[in-house]
């Protein structure tokens, strides 16, 4: 037995002598990115910002930038660590970055390197840039650094906020599935802040169309049932604010004599937190009504504008195929703009708060 | 005969059989099985488990014939000295390609998801001794690690609640929106997912009321569909299918959700667990194949296992790429899925003839 234990430690330390060798990554020899921005340059190149903290005393933090650019996601990061004091990983990025302009191109082949590593996570935030994310990321400065700054901005936006759930994971499955498109937040600068603009949709992974962020509020109940949201409506003779939102939406697709028809239900409960007049407990049924109607109103307009583009980020052709058989997705993306949309809601009001 | 100390009793049947199903196949059926099914491949594995309980069922009325009811004898009896060593080999050989290619796959996850830059021959010297530490003494040992190979990588089926927030009902539904030989051909693939079990053919023998043993057996092989049906679920509401047909391992997939503040990526713990699934797959396949040559050659248990381990190092090294790998994968599920389903009921009939002919006879 004294032999084979001889042998197995000379095996052992044979293996850890000739993989002691590996490259090694250790924390205070790497930099890690927290933030990429891509933006499109000449000649179908493509401009790449990363931001990466390094701590110059305790419990400090600053952010370092670095710009390049060149035809391959790759290729750049060559030109990046040509200018990092240490090797720059992606592993603990919190969000992904791509300007307008690049996003109309196509955002196929900047988001499937990310799918591809394995050292990425898919939990990570994709956003698009208003103009170019190289200033972006160059004007914005804080404390705890610009990518933990983002990915709480988004986070707490889409727990409580307008925004709908987007991330690489859900992204990454509209572009790949045949039955929906993909959607992702715009950020912009306001005075050099930044905060969220607006929603952009794609057509597969090209950006087609925008809506203001004001208007995402009524996407995300109908893209998702939503436990903390809110509604704001300025009717003609009052102004009202539901706060602590519920809703579920299910969406039913009937084919009748070879037609589609597809029918949104959309169920609201919620608490009045602001009314610009007395005693809001008198206009409940009222405000119900209006507060619907006017949803009602906001989600046809949208419908309408995703069925003129031809896109479908609510993801009526994965319903589809889930309720009619045999329904080919090919054949719905043909159909998907003349099919008549109804949006159906259901609203209660529960509470008006500690003053009737 | 096996002395009553070196046996286990009839209650660990439900970890060898449990252990040496769920293995580096967990890491990535979902796609392979969903070549023909879809989203409806999870009912293939359900079929799949149930046509392998039915193969238990024939390889317990094989085994409980015998004195010393494992493959070898049942061989020999069948088909004569010389026959039945060469079908022994055969057997043989068959386990050690599943060893080799279990090995190698677990190898790669490794490299692609871990250290990129590994040696794999130098990682192969410190896996490969301690499977023979493992299989050089006692068959206890091996129950041993097969029991734990259950215990410990179980944790792990908590971390499917956590892709669940991303599930979408749409992906799996319609249920049953494919033919019965769609599915049929998806559970021919799922079965490759089960055939580690095979090894049970060699260790029957080893088992304390071997024939009370087979309730056990039954448990076990439920308990692993139990596995791959959660795990295959889970995937198939979390992906879509146009999107799963991309990803090379699924579960690691799932994984890449998990977010922990302290713990960036789920995988590696994962990895590194569930080599404690993979480490019963390698012991009890290589015991099996060691012992099947001793028992057909009486060449002595450890030199043949040295023999067998210097074999599965060649064999990982000269395996390199995903294609080979991929490719192999594939011959092995043929190979397993003609074993269990055509060899195993062939011997069997052949077996219950020759019994006959022998009791009828001079």
């Amino acid at each position: 037995m004294g032999r084979n234990y001889a042998v197995f430690l000379l095996f052992v330390m044979i293996s850890m002598g000739v993989n002691f060798n590996m490259p090694k990554k250790i924390i205070d020899q790497i930099q890690m990115v927290t933030v990429a921005g891509h933006d499109l340059a000449e000649n179908g190149k493509v401009t790449t910002t990363v931001v990466t903290p390094f701590f110059p005393a305790e419990s400090q933090q600053k952010d370092l930038r670095y710009t390049g650019t060149a035809n391959s996601i790759y290729k750049n990061k060559l030109k990046l660590n040509e200018q990092a004091s240490e090797q720059l990983l992606d592993a603990k990025m919190m969000m992904s970055m791509y300007n307008k302009d690049l996003a109309k191109k196509g955002l196929s082949n900047y988001v499937r390197y990310l799918l591809r590593d394995p050292s990425i996570g898919n939990a990570l935030y994709l956003a698009v840039v208003e103009d170019s994310s190289e200033d972006f990321l160059n004007t914005v400065k804080f404390s705890k650094g610009v990518g933990k700054y983002m990915e709480d901005l988004m986070r707490h936006n889409v727990k409580h906020g307008p925004l709908p759930m987007s991330n690489l994971k859900t992204f990454s499955s509209g572009l790949i599935s045949k039955g929906q498109d993909p959607f992702l937040p715009v950020f912009g600068l306001k005075k050099g802040h930044p905060r969220v603009k607006a929603l952009a949709f794609f057509d597969e992974d090209k950006l087609v169309a925008t809506i203001p962020i004001e208007k995402a509020s009524v996407f995300k109940k109908l893209y998702e049932s939503v436990e903390d949201g809110q509604y704001n409506i300025a009717a003609s003779d009052f102004k009202a604010s539901i706060q602590n939102m519920d809703s579920s939406r299910h969406i039913n697709v009937v084919q009748k004599n070879g037609q589609i028809e597809v029918t949104i239900n959309v169920q609201m409960d919620g608490v009045i937190r602001e009314f610009s007049k007395d005693r809001a407990s008198r206009y409940l049924t009222e405000i119900e009504k209006k507060v619907q109607k006017d949803f009602r109103k906001n989600a046809k307009r949208l419908i309408d504008r995703f069925q003129e583009l031809g896109v479908d980020p609510l993801g009526i052709g994965e319903r589809a195929k889930e309720q009619i058989r045999d329904v080919q997705q090919k054949k719905f993306k043909d159909v998907y703009p003349d099919i008549p949309i109804t949006v159906k809601t259901d609203m209660v009001l529960t509470e008006y708060g500690v003053r009737n | 005969m096996i002395k009553l100390k070196d046996k286990v009793s009839a209650f660990f049947v439900f970890f060898l059989i449990t252990s040496s199903q769920v293995g580096v196949g967990v890491l990535g059926f979902q796609r392979v099985i969903g070549q023909y099914a879809g989203h409806d491949a999870w009912i293939a594995v359900i079929i799949a488990g149930i046509a392998i309980s039915v193969i238990i069922w024939i390889m317990y009325r094989l085994l409980s014939h015998h004195d010393i009811g494992d493959i070898v004898a049942i061989h020999r009896f069948t088909y004569g000295k010389w026959l039945g060593a060469i079908f022994t080999l055969l057997f043989t050989a068959y386990l050690m390609l599943m060893t080799a290619v279990v090995l190698r796959t677990y190898v790669e996850v490794i490299q692609v998801w871990m250290f990129p830059h590994i040696k794999i021959w130098a990682l192969l010297l410190l896996i490969l001794p301690l499977v023979y530490y493992t299989i050089s003494s006692e068959f206890r040992t091996v129950v041993g690690v097969c029991f734990l190979g259950v215990v410990y990588p179980s944790l792990l089926l908590l971390t499917l609640f956590y892709p669940l927030k991303y599930a979408t009902l749409t992906n799996i539904m319609p249920v049953m929106d494919h033919s019965v030989t769609e599915l049929m051909q998806s559970s021919s693939l799922a079965v490759l997912e089960f055939i580690g079990f095979s090894a049970l053919l060699v260790f029957y023998p080893y088992i304390r009321d071997a024939v009370k043993s087979q309730t056990y057996a039954h448990l076990g092989n439920g308990y692993s569909l139990l596995i791959y049906l959660m795990v295959s679920l889970v995937t198939y509401l979390y992906y879509n299918q146009t999107e799963l047909r991309e990803v090379i391992w699924p579960t690691l997939g799932l994984w890449k959700i998990i977010e922990l503040p302290f713990f960036a990526r789920f995988e590696y713990l994962g990895i590194a667990t569930l080599f404690f699934a993979i480490l019963p797959n390698l012991v009890l396949l290589v015991w099996a194949s060691a012992r099947t040559l001793d028992r057909t050659f009486n060449a002595g248990h450890k030199r043949m296992a040295i023999l067998l381990l210097v074999i599965l190092f060649v064999a990982n090294i000269v395996l390199t790429d995903r294609m080979t790998i991929g490719v192999l994968n594939n011959v092995l599920g043929n190979i397993g899925l003609g074993f269990l389903f055509g060899y195993v009921p062939f011997l069997f009939v052949l077996n219950w003839i020759r019994r006959k002919g022998q009791k009828n006879g001079p």
